[in-house]
Formats: C-alpha cells, sequence, structure tokens
C-alpha cells in the first residue's frame, strides 16, 4: 500500500471512462482528452491512527480536453462533472472505493479550478478533481 | 522520558487490539473530593480524597469488518465487564501501561458528510486502575515454552497489591493452550522464582484480570512466565503488572 498503489488506483478508475486517455505518473505531453493523476498538497497525512493505523493521501485528477467550441467543449466537461453517467470522473473513481485494495476507502471531494489550463505549450479546457484516500500505513 | 510526539499508543480491550483505530485516548483516574473545612482552618478550605474511579475515553475511526472491530465489540460488550489496557507509549516490553477492568457504558459511533466513519467510546472502571509495567509484549508470536524479561518493579508493601492484566489478541494451532504466571524474586536471575498471579489457561483470544494479591511481598524482581502446549500453537499476549494501593 502507499502513494504509488493510490495513485495507480485512481488511474484503473478513470481509465474505466472510454476514450479518455490516464497519466498516472509525470508527462511531458498529453493527448486529450486526458486525465493527470498528480499528488495533492498535502500529499499524505500520516498517522491518522495509532500504531500506523491509518494514513490520509490526497490526489488532484486535472483533466483536460481541447477547445472545440463552446457548446462541444462545455457538453465535455458536463459529462466528466456529472454525478453519474459513463464519463462520470466521481462515479468512475467510486466504483472501487477501494482502489483495487489499495485503499480502505476514497472520495471525489470536489472538482474546481474550471477555466483554461496551459500544458506544454498548449492551451486546454479542463477542470481538477479533488480525491481522497485512506490505507493503513502497514 | 523526555516528551514525545504520540503515534503509537495502545489499546487493547479484551482479546483485542483496538490501536490502530483509535486516534484519541485519555485515561482519567480521581478521587472524589470531599469537604471538611472547619472554623478551625484559618479561613482556608480544607478537603479529603474519597472514592477513586477510573474512567478511559477514546476515539477514532469505526470499522465493521468482524467480531473484533469497534462497531461490533463495543455493540455487543455495552455494559459487560471487559478488561482494558491502555499504552501510553509503543506497547513495548518494558514500558509503562494502565490496565483495569471495565465496563463500556457510552458508544457513539458518528457519520458526518464526507469525514471518516468514526466512534467515541467511554469505558468506567470498576475496579483499582493498575499503572505499572508492561512485563510481555505482542510484539513476537510465542510458540514455546518461556519465560519474559525480569524487571525490577518494587516490593510490595503491606498496604499495597499486586495487580496483572493479561490480553491474548492472537492464538492459533490446533488444541492450543496458554498458561501464564506471574513470578517474583529478590534477583535479577530469578533463581528461585514465586508464583505469585496464575492467570486461568488461555485457548483463544482472551482478556483477563487477576485477582489482586495483597502485599507484603519483599521479593523486588518480576517477570512472566509462560507455558506454551498444543499441535503448532502460537500465541501473541501482553502482561502488565502494577503494584499499587
Amino acid at each position: 500500500m502507499g502513494l504509488t498503489a493510490i495513485r495507480e488506483g485512481v488511474g484503473t478508475r478513470l481509465e474505466t471512462i472510454s476514450g479518455l486517455r490516464v497519466y498516472d505518473k509525470i508527462s511531458g505531453t498529453v493527448a486529450p482528452p486526458a486525465a493527470m493523476v498528480e499528488p495533492g498538497d498535502p500529499v499524505i497525512d500520516f498517522d491518522l491512527a495509532m500504531q500506523r493505523g491509518l494514513d490520509g493521501y490526497r490526489l488532484r485528477v486535472v483533466l483536460l480536453i481541447s477547445f472545440k467550441g463552446d457548446t462541444q467543449t462545455t457538453d465535455a466537461l458536463d459529462g466528466y462533472l456529472a454525478q453519474s453517467g459513463a464519463t462520470s470522473v466521481k462515479a468512475a473513481v467510486e466504483g472501487d472505493r477501494t482502489l483495487g485494495g489499495a485503499a480502505a476507502d476514497c472520495r471525489v471531494v470536489d472538482a474546481t479550478n474550471y477555466g483554461e489550463y496551459t500544458f506544454g505549450q498548449q492551451t486546454y479546457v479542463g477542470v481538477t478533481f479533488n480525491v481522497e484516500a485512506w490505507a493503513t500505513g502497514t | 522520558m523526555a516528551t514525545y510526539s504520540v503515534t503509537g499508543a495502545k489499546l487493547y480491550f479484551g482479546g483485542h487490539d483496538l490501536s490502530g483505530t483509535a486516534s484519541q485516548l485519555a485515561a482519567a483516574i480521581s478521587a472524589e473530593e470531599l469537604e471538611d473545612t472547619t472554623f478551625g482552618d484559618d479561613g482556608w478550605r480544607s478537603r479529603q480524597a474519597g472514592l477513586k474511579q477510573v474512567q478511559l475515553s477514546g476515539s477514532g475511526f469505526n470499522e465493521s469488518d468482524g467480531t473484533g472491530d469497534p462497531d461490533d465489540l463495543f455493540n455487543d460488550n455495552l455494559g459487560t465487564t471487559a478488561v482494558v489496557t491502555v499504552a501510553e507509549q509503543t506497547g513495548a516490553d518494558g514500558e509503562s501501561a494502565t490496565s483495569f477492568q471495565a465496563l463500556p457504558f457510552s458508544f457513539a459511533p458518528e457519520a458526518n458528510i464526507g469525514q471518516l466513519w468514526a466512534y467515541t467510546v467511554e469505558l468506567n472502571g470498576k475496579t483499582a486502575a493498575a499503572h505499572g509495567t508492561i512485563l510481555h509484549d505482542t510484539t513476537t508470536a510465542r510458540t514455546a515454552t518461556g519465560t519474559g524479561t525480569g524487571r525490577q518493579l518494587g516490593s510490595v508493601g503491606a498496604s499495597e497489591k499486586l495487580y496483572a492484566a493479561l490480553h491474548v489478541i492472537d492464538a492459533s494451532g490446533t488444541n492450543p493452550t496458554l498458561d501464564v504466571v506471574v513470578q517474583s524474586d529478590d534477583n535479577s536471575g530469578f533463581t528461585s522464582p514465586t508464583s505469585r498471579i496464575t492467570f486461568s489457561q488461555a485457548t483463544d483470544v482472551d482478556g483477563q484480570w487477576a485477582t489482586p494479591v495483597d502485599g507484603a511481598i519483599s521479593d523486588d524482581h518480576f517477570r512472566v512466565s509462560y507455558t506454551i502446549g498444543g499441535t503448532s500453537p502460537s500465541f501473541k499476549f501482553i502482561v502488565v503488572v502494577a503494584i499499587g494501593s
């Protein structure tokens, strides 16, 4: 268990969204629609319970899509932001709240920073999802 | 011991180790305040200590995966006597710990939207609080008969008692048996040990509070002796021994 397993677990859950390219490690380039799984801040809260019983993790899922025109861009992002549905990030990640056994539980907490993103000298439209996960420290 | 950051405290309830679920533990030992102020006290209040009590307040993250988890354990044992031990440091051999027989009088699971499922529990003592020394910890599973590390705890005065608590948190094998005895001697070599407290034989996870033994005991060295039987037996257990009034 640990950050690696949890990050990869989130990535695996995001890969259940058809057509979404998932990057669970630092990448110099991305091909949208892309979801980059990054450590949050703070990354880890150690020692939430005694005897290394529980650690808390924070990750960010930065979702980027190409700007296609107002209607298509908005519709695409609406799908990723939906509570449920084929492209819902929340539904995909929480479809297995153990993240394949890497966590005791996880939750997509919120979606923030809706708007323009610059990555690799390219401009995209996107949104950031904040994810919390908890796992034993041993 | 110098001050330290608490991350490894231990909580044992009966035959279960709940440490990994606990985030806050407070064992409060108190005596009733009895006022006996008279005109002869020169304008100052005077008090004496009355009845004493111990109460453990704890909180942490709730789980319900089996009989050894907080939600199952405390719901099933509300109002039922159990032996409790709190080790404030790491629960290692030689460290201090507080043990007593307790009645869980209050258990409150807490569900707050978006937060971890939590619990608070209050365990009220029905015996003395024995603040003593861990003479055997749960680090190593024992598979054969042996003795723990002997420690010089001091003699037991005529008005004092010898206390002991046992938690067996893991037992396996075919017909496994564990017999634990607290021994004393007047030397660190235990050349002629005397059995002071004998726990009932354990064959599974268990928690036991020994009947306190009256002083005086002039021996000042104490250790645990354990006899293990069965086929491929294995036990993890902790023993706390204390001297007090």
